[in-house]
C-alpha cells in the first residue's frame, strides 16, 4: 500500500490487514493517524427540542409576514384600480361602473 | 404532535420534503430535528462560536423550508443540505471577514490536572480548526466529522474529488503546524505514565 492509499483509508475510518501492516513501517503515515485522531479532540455540542421550536416558531414569523405582504400588495392593488377609473369620460363603461350605473 | 411526529419518523428526507412543500408544519419540525445535530456541530466547528451556529442553522432550516415546493430529490438530501450549509458559511465569513474574533473559552478553575489539560487541549484544537482557511477548514469538518467520502465532500463544494484531496493535505499541514507541541505533550505524557506504571510495578504497588 503506498502512502496516498494509506491517508485515505486513515480518512475513511476502515482498517484492512494491508493498512496495518504500512503503519508499521511508515512514520509519516502513523504522524498522520495521529494528528486525525487528535482531531476528535474538536468536539461537537449537544441539541435539544427548544431549538427545533425555535426554527418553527421563526418560519410562522416568516410566513405571517409573507401574508401580511400580499394582503397589503392586493389593497395597493385595488386602490390603484379605483384611481385607474377616475378619468375615465362620463360615457364611458368605467365612468358608469363608478356612479353605480352597470351594478 | 408527538404521535404523529412518531408516525412521520419513518418517512424518508424526499418524503419529508414532499409534505414540508404542503405547508406541514409537522413534517418540516420532524425535518429539523432529525439534521440539527449534525449541521449545529458544523457550524460550531466552522465558527468556534456557539450562538453564531444557532443562528447558521435555523438559517438554513429557514432555507430548506422556503425551497421546499421547488425541491427535486435529484441527489442524495444531505448533500443538496450541505450544499446550503456551505453557502451560508462563505457568505458568513465573507461578511464579517477581518472583524470576527474567536469567542474565548474559559476553563474552571480549581480543575484536576488531567481534566484541566483535556479541557485546554479541546479548546486548542477546536481553535485551530477554526483557524483554517475557509475551504479547507469546510473540506475537513465534513471530511472528518461528518463522515463524508471524499467524492461526496466534492459534490458538496460543488468542486472535483481532487481539490478536496488538494484542500484536505493542505489543512493537515496547517493543522500539524499549529498542534505540534500538542502532539509532543500527548507522547510526552503517555510515555510519563508508562514509565509511572513500571516504577510501581518494580515496587510491588
Amino acid at each position: 500500500m503506498d502512502c496516498r492509499k494509506a491517508v485515505a483509508t486513515i480518512e475513511s475510518g476502515e482498517r484492512t490487514d494491508e493498512f496495518n501492516e504500512h503503519l508499521l513501517s511508515c512514520a509519516a503515515c502513523r504522524n498522520e493517524q495521529k494528528l486525525w485522531d487528535l482531531l476528535a479532540d474538536a468536539k461537537g455540542v449537544e441539541t435539544g427540542s427548544e431549538f427545533t421550536e425555535k426554527v418553527l416558531e421563526r418560519i410562522r414569523v416568516e410566513e405571517a409576514m409573507a401574508w401580511r405582504h400580499l394582503e397589503r400588495l392586493q389593497d395597493e392593488r385595488f386602490t390603484y384600480s379605483l384611481d385607474e377609473f377616475s378619468d375615465f369620460p362620463p360615457e364611458s363603461f368605467g365612468s358608469l361602473f363608478l356612479r353605480g350605473g352597470l351594478l | 404532535m408527538m404521535s404523529i411526529a412518531t408516525e412521520y419518523s419513518d418517512k424518508t428526507d424526499d418524503e419529508l420534503m414532499a409534505l414540508t412543500a404542503g405547508r406541514d408544519h409537522v413534517a418540516a419540525a420532524v425535518l429539523v430535528a432529525r439534521h440539527q445535530r449534525s449541521l449545529l456541530n458544523l457550524f460550531y466547528r466552522y465558527t468556534a462560536d456557539r450562538t453564531l451556529s444557532e443562528d447558521l442553522a435555523q438559517e438554513v432550516f429557514l432555507r430548506v423550508y422556503k425551497s421546499a415546493p421547488l425541491y427535486e430529490p435529484r441527489s442524495v438530501f444531505k448533500i443538496w443540505l450541505y450544499r446550503i450549509a456551505k453557502n451560508i458559511c462563505f457568505n458568513e465569513m465573507k461578511a464579517t471577514r477581518g472583524r470576527r474574533e474567536l469567542p474565548e473559552e474559559v476553563i474552571g478553575e480549581g480543575d484536576p490536572s488531567d481534566a484541566l489539560i483535556a479541557a485546554e487541549r479541546e479548546i486548542r484544537v477546536k481553535q485551530a480548526v477554526a483557524a483554517l482557511p475557509e475551504r479547507q477548514k469546510l473540506a475537513l469538518i465534513l471530511r472528518r466529522f461528518h463522515g463524508l467520502s471524499q467524492q461526496e465532500t466534492a459534490e458538496t463544494m460543488e468542486t472535483t474529488s481532487e481539490a478536496i484531496e488538494s484542500l484536505m493535505m493542505r489543512a493537515k499541514t496547517r493543522l500539524r503546524t499549529m498542534l505540534a507541541d500538542l502532539a509532543v505533550e500527548q507522547r510526552v505524557r503517555k510515555t510519563g505514565r508508562a514509565l509511572s506504571k513500571n516504577g510501581n510495578d518494580a515496587n510491588g504497588e
